[in-house]
């Protein structure tokens, strides 16, 4: 390990434990991760916006807070990014969009909310593929993020800025959002952990809509443990969202450490027999090495509607999108185009010139699926294929208690090399399934690809997140990958 | 005569009367300043979600159990794809292939006694869209610009489908009176056409007398008032029987009708019909309910008008004016009901002689409504019963009804303090009439002449002495014993 | 079946998109690559599956009919055309 001494390449629940120790006060730590921004922002481009007198006010109320003897989460003082497409009243929620670049928000996200309650401090809003809509964050309107492991290379998408952030070390959390890969994606192109919880644990209010059946928030994080924590602060009912669902929160923190003596891992055929990077392909076999010596019994499985996934998610996710971005009319906020003088010239012109070039793809693409004469072609049937992954996953978890593969097929690709939409849209293949049947996933990092992070994704059943991180925690206790740091990072130390 | 029969089916959109809004929890208020009932939820903003108002459903319910329709244990909200500036999220949402009420009827009666079953196709659930206000004219033609609130955004609806039954003016006209009193009478909905609370499109077309099949419809929007309605079915039945009888084919096409031109032009054909796009939306899971839960809402739901109007008729011998009276002004009836509950005696008929007479004209006259006005139910039908034991007469009591509302009093006690009471003593009443008969000798002589007449005048004089008190038989009775022995 | 120019085109204005002549070009090479994977679905019959809309199966929460009063919404500073009651929007026709 190196001397560094930025605390926040430490975990998230070490800090909170310094701070409630009294070693070091979260004004302190917010300090440092302002400077540390200020220090790696103009390499990795990570932040939309630094919400400095924001989060030095609420590390001071937090500070206050524990030196009044007041009760306080176990998180308390930590420095977390939020993704740009999450409402925090007051500021700026910008989508990485130029239709929403000057928009203010006048509400908070309930998972927001959620953190700040929680006594987590945010320090910033972080850059995106605009609307969440792209695997490499270059979809952003505003800049170009930098995977901090190379900086020519992508940090992945959509969550791009969350994951450069944490693996830039200016934060040990993050929230991002999860439509399709969206998390585990960028996580495992940068090292990191990242979950995608199952749908309806946590609420979508106040998450800017990409599309509603698949999205999900949840954590970034160095490591499970953090992520689990994280993941327990965000969790649970919320009478906003419809879709959210009223179950118990497990205590997942406490709930870690349990060994994976017996435990049934499924490997689906359709996600390890393609893998085009042998590097990848070596990392994740040397995973489950490590997992079978744990005593894990895996096994392979065939999951034939995989094959369909990219097709189903491609009609569904922009079907919704088409719908959930009418809103972006230039009539009650964002961009409006002032040349137009007629009210559909004005609809027209400032949708065209406030949406990207990847967005209006999508939204053309939604549009046609749900358009008369195609319904039934298209977006019917792809409901229907929903339905046959979900069975396909249904059956695996009769026989397997969590299912593996790696995250991505590939590692983080350099920046400007992805032309061709469908080629970007394939580097999403093993995480899209997850997303269609409403499963959680995880991605952890589990070795090195030409030298770039490559990442390993767990997937459990409906609302067995603590399985899923029973799996990963087991994993970081035979590992260390959770403890590098780029050495960007170092550099800066 | 004419040679076609008119087919009408017709479309009611009738607000919900809930405190909030279908999806979020602004109020429905009318009237509040321009953008104030507004959330991020309605408003359309970035991430804001819906979640369905509880009692807009039980509305929905009630009012499916009213009409005879089934309830659907399941049922789906949609969205409704386009775009105006009205429409913040750039869809509506709607209850599309799935509603939450599928068949029922209504029975209506013509003014020639015959009644027509009137079928319901389906009754859904959706928000309403805002409102436009157009700066520098009337409407959309000649203005610059043009000003979008948003209160009435996602205020709840009920879109009622009827089957095409109907082959009048009178019979359209009467369906959407008899729909308007079942809604406002089960308290889901209240009536009030000038605010928008109901709207109507209608459906028409016309077929040779004796066909079986049905012609082209029209689609006729912006019917605002039962004039409105008439006259734009008068309108269309003689635009398209003029097409039909020069041999042209009825374009199926949206109408729009104007109450100034009282005529129909075209809004769209149906190759420019938008394409909505409806998908169920993903926000919104299905809605899903129980028998206990429509058992629940059937136990909850006041009676229904055709069942009051019986009562009315058979049990209290109401005739059919005064039970129109009564029930069209809920607040009336509903003070009419609670006079029932206290009358302890007092026959129904005569209450309702007075709530309909006296009582409803003063207070108009003041401007107050039966809900809290002095005249509470309880004084009310306690006049009546100092009329019916003799204590004030008709007359007296209305002048007690004028004292109940000014002195906000109760009337035992206003005929106690004036001394009002009507003398009904004999006792009391023979010194007076002894001291008029001889104070007036020539007129008892007069009388004892055989001029009979001439007893008018010592009762006039009695009730002057007694100050109107005199309970005018006994006067008459005691004069002519004493005069006439 | 095969995406046209006239399909985006089509599309576009159902979407009240602008979306100029040289970006049709550049999206009807990419749409049709993307459709023409999308023709993979009809390799499988699904004439007896139900479609899925939602991973979750039960019934949407109701909220109470209480009114919810709001804070300051910041409707003027986020309206491109506020004209201090209402969003103001160009003529119609």
């Amino acid at each position: 390990m190196s001397s560094s001494p930025n605390p926040m390449t430490l975990s998230a629940l070490t800090l909170a434990k310094q701070i409630a120790s009294g070693k070091v006060s979260s004004v302190q730590l917010v300090e440092q991760a302002l400077a540390t921004i200020d220090a790696v922002e103009p390499k990795v481009n990570a932040y939309n916006e630094v919400l400095r007198d924001f989060a030095l006010e609420k590390a001071a109320a937090v500070d206050a807070k524990l030196k009044k003897g007041e009760p306080v989460s176990p998180l308390a003082g930590v420095p977390i990014s939020i993704k740009d497409n999450m409402n925090l009243r007051g500021f700026k929620t910008t989508c990485s969009s130029k239709i929403l670049e000057n928009f203010v928000s006048p509400y908070t996200a309930t998972a927001v909310s959620r953190v700040l309650d929680h006594d987590l401090v945010p320090v910033g809003k972080v850059n995106m593929d605009e609307f969440a809509m792209g695997s490499s964050t270059e979809n952003s309107a505003f800049k170009k993020t930098s995977n901090p492991w190379k900086l020519s290379a992508a940090p992945g998408g959509s969550s791009g800025g969350s994951a450069a952030s944490v693996a830039a070390a200016t934060v040990p959390l993050s929230l991002g959002s999860d439509t399709g890969g969206s998390i585990r994606q960028p996580a495992s192109f940068c090292g990191l952990v990242g979950v995608k919880p199952t749908y309806g644990r946590v609420s979508r209010y106040g998450l800017v809509a990409f599309a509603s059946s698949l999205d999900q928030i949840g954590p970034f994080a160095r490591n499970v443990d953090d992520a689990a924590a994280l993941l327990g602060v965000i969790s649970g009912y919320d009478p906003h969202d419809s879709t959210s669902l009223n179950i118990p929160v497990p205590n997942y923190s406490a709930l870690l450490g349990r060994d994976i003596k017996g435990l049934r891992i499924g490997i689906p055929n359709q996600l390890v027999n393609d893998i085009t990077e042998s590097g990848v392909a070596e990392a994740f076999y040397a995973a489950l090495d490590h997992l079978k010596n744990a005593g894990a019994i895996v096994d392979t499985v065939d999951m034939n509607s995989f094959d369909h996934g990219l097709a189903t998610y491609y009609i569904l996710a922009p079907a919704e999108a088409s719908a959930n971005l009418s809103r972006f009319d230039g009539v009650r906020y964002g961009y409006r185009d002032k040349t137009a003088d007629n009210l559909r010239d004005m609809f027209k012109k400032s949708r065209g010139h406030g949406f990207g070039s990847e967005v209006k793809r999508r939204i053309i693409i939604g549009t046609y699926v749900l358009s008369s004469g195609y319904y039934d072609a298209y977006y019917l049937k792809a409901q229907k294929m929903r339905t046959i992954v979900r069975d396909d996953f249904n059956r695996a978890f009769s026989r397997f208690d969590v299912l593996l593969s790696p995250t991505a097929p590939t590692t983080a690709f350099d920046l400007g090399s992805m032309e061709d939409p469908l080629t970007m849209y394939k580097s999403d293949v093993a995480t899209i399934p997850v997303n269609l049947a409403g499963l959680p996933g995880m991605s952890i990092p589990c070795g090195y690809s030409n030298g770039m992070p490559v990442g390993l994704q767990v997937i459990a059943p409906s609302f067995k997140e603590d399985v899923m991180f029973q799996v990963g925690h087991a994993y970081q206790q035979l590992t260390s990958f959770h403890h590098d740091i780029p050495s960007l990072v170092k550099e800066l130390a | 005569m004419s040679d076609f029969e008119m087919v009408i089916g017709i479309e009611v959109h009738a607000q919900l009367t809930t405190n909030t809004k279908l999806f979020c929890g602004c109020s429905t208020r009318f009237g509040n300043a321009e953008n104030t009932n507004v959330c991020p939820v309605c408003l359309g903003m970035p991430g804001a979600l819906p979640v369905l108002n509880k009692r807009a459903v039980d509305y929905a319910i009630m009012a499916g159990l009213a009409l005879g329709c089934d309830i659907q244990p399941k049922s789906v909200f949609s969205r409704k794809n386009y775009f105006y500036p009205d429409l913040p999220k750039g869809y509506q949402i709607s209850q599309y292939d799935l509603p939450i009420c599928l068949g029922g009827h209504v029975d209506v009666v013509t003014e020639d006694g015959q009644s027509h079953r009137i079928g319901i196709t389906r009754i859904h659930m959706e928000e309403d869209a805002g409102k436009l206000v157009h700066s520098g004219a009337d409407g959309i033609a000649g203005s610059d610009s043009s000003s979008s609130d948003l209160n009435r955004a996602c205020v709840p609806l009920l879109e009622i489908v009827s089957e095409p039954d109907m082959r009048s003016a009178e019979q359209a006209k009467a369906y959407i009176l008899k729909l308007r009193e079942v809604l406002r009478h089960i308290g889901v909905n209240d009536g009030n056409l000038e605010e928008g609370s109901m709207r109507a499109d209608v459906n028409i077309s016309l077929r040779p007398k004796g066909q079986s099949a049905f012609g082209t419809r029209a689609e006729i929007k912006n019917i605002n008032s039962f004039r409105a309605l008439e006259r734009a079915i008068a309108y269309e039945f003689d635009r398209q029987a003029d097409l039909l009888r020069s041999g042209k084919a009825v374009d199926q096409e949206t109408r729009n009708y104007d109450d100034k031109t009282q005529s129909t032009t075209v809004l769209r054909s149906k190759e420019n019909s938008p394409d909505y796009r409806y998908f169920p939306d993903p926000d919104l899971i299905p809605l899903l309910v129980t028998d206990s839960h429509i058992e629940a809402v059937r136990s909850e739901m006041p009676e229904l008008p055709h069942v009051k109007r019986e009562r009315y008729m058979t049990a209290y011998g109401l005739g059919e004016f005064e039970c129109g009276v009564l029930m069209d002004d809920l607040v009336m009836n509903a003070y009419f009901e609670k006079c029932l509950s206290v009358a302890d005696g007092v026959s129904p008929k005569e209450i309702c002689k007075w709530v309909i007479g006296d009582v409803n004209s003063l207070l108009k006259d003041k401007g107050v409504s039966f809900a809290g006005s002095p005249v509470t139910e309880l004084r009310l039908v306690t006049l009546l019963r100092l009329i019916d034991s003799g204590k004030v007469s008709g007359k007296m009591a209305k002048d007690i009804l004028l004292s109940i509302f000014n002195d906000n009093k109760d009337p035992e006690r206003i005929v106690k303090e004036s001394g009002a009471e009507q003398i009904s003593d004999t006792s009391a009443l023979e010194d007076v009439v002894k001291k008029v008969m001889a104070s007036n000798p020539d007129v008892v002589d007069k009388i004892k002449g055989g001029k009979a007449k001439s007893i008018d005048f010592l009762m006039g004089q009695v009730m002057k002495e007694t100050r109107g008190q005199a309970k005018p038989d006994l006067v008459k009775e005691l004069l002519q014993s004493l005069i006439l022995g | 079946m095969s995406l046209s120019k006239d399909d985006i085109t089509h599309v576009a204005n159902l979407a009240h998109l602008e979306v100029s002549e040289d970006e049709k070009d550049a999206y009807l090479g990419q749409l049709q690559s993307i459709f023409g994977h999308m023709e993979t679905l009809n390799s499988i019959d699904l004439s007896d599956v139900k479609p899925t809309t939602h991973s979750i199966d039960v019934a949407t929460p109701l909220r109470d009919d209480v009114v919810v009063v709001q804070d300051d919404l910041f409707l003027a500073q986020n309206a491109p055309d506020w004209d201090g009651q209402g969003f103001r929007v160009p003529k119609i026709r």
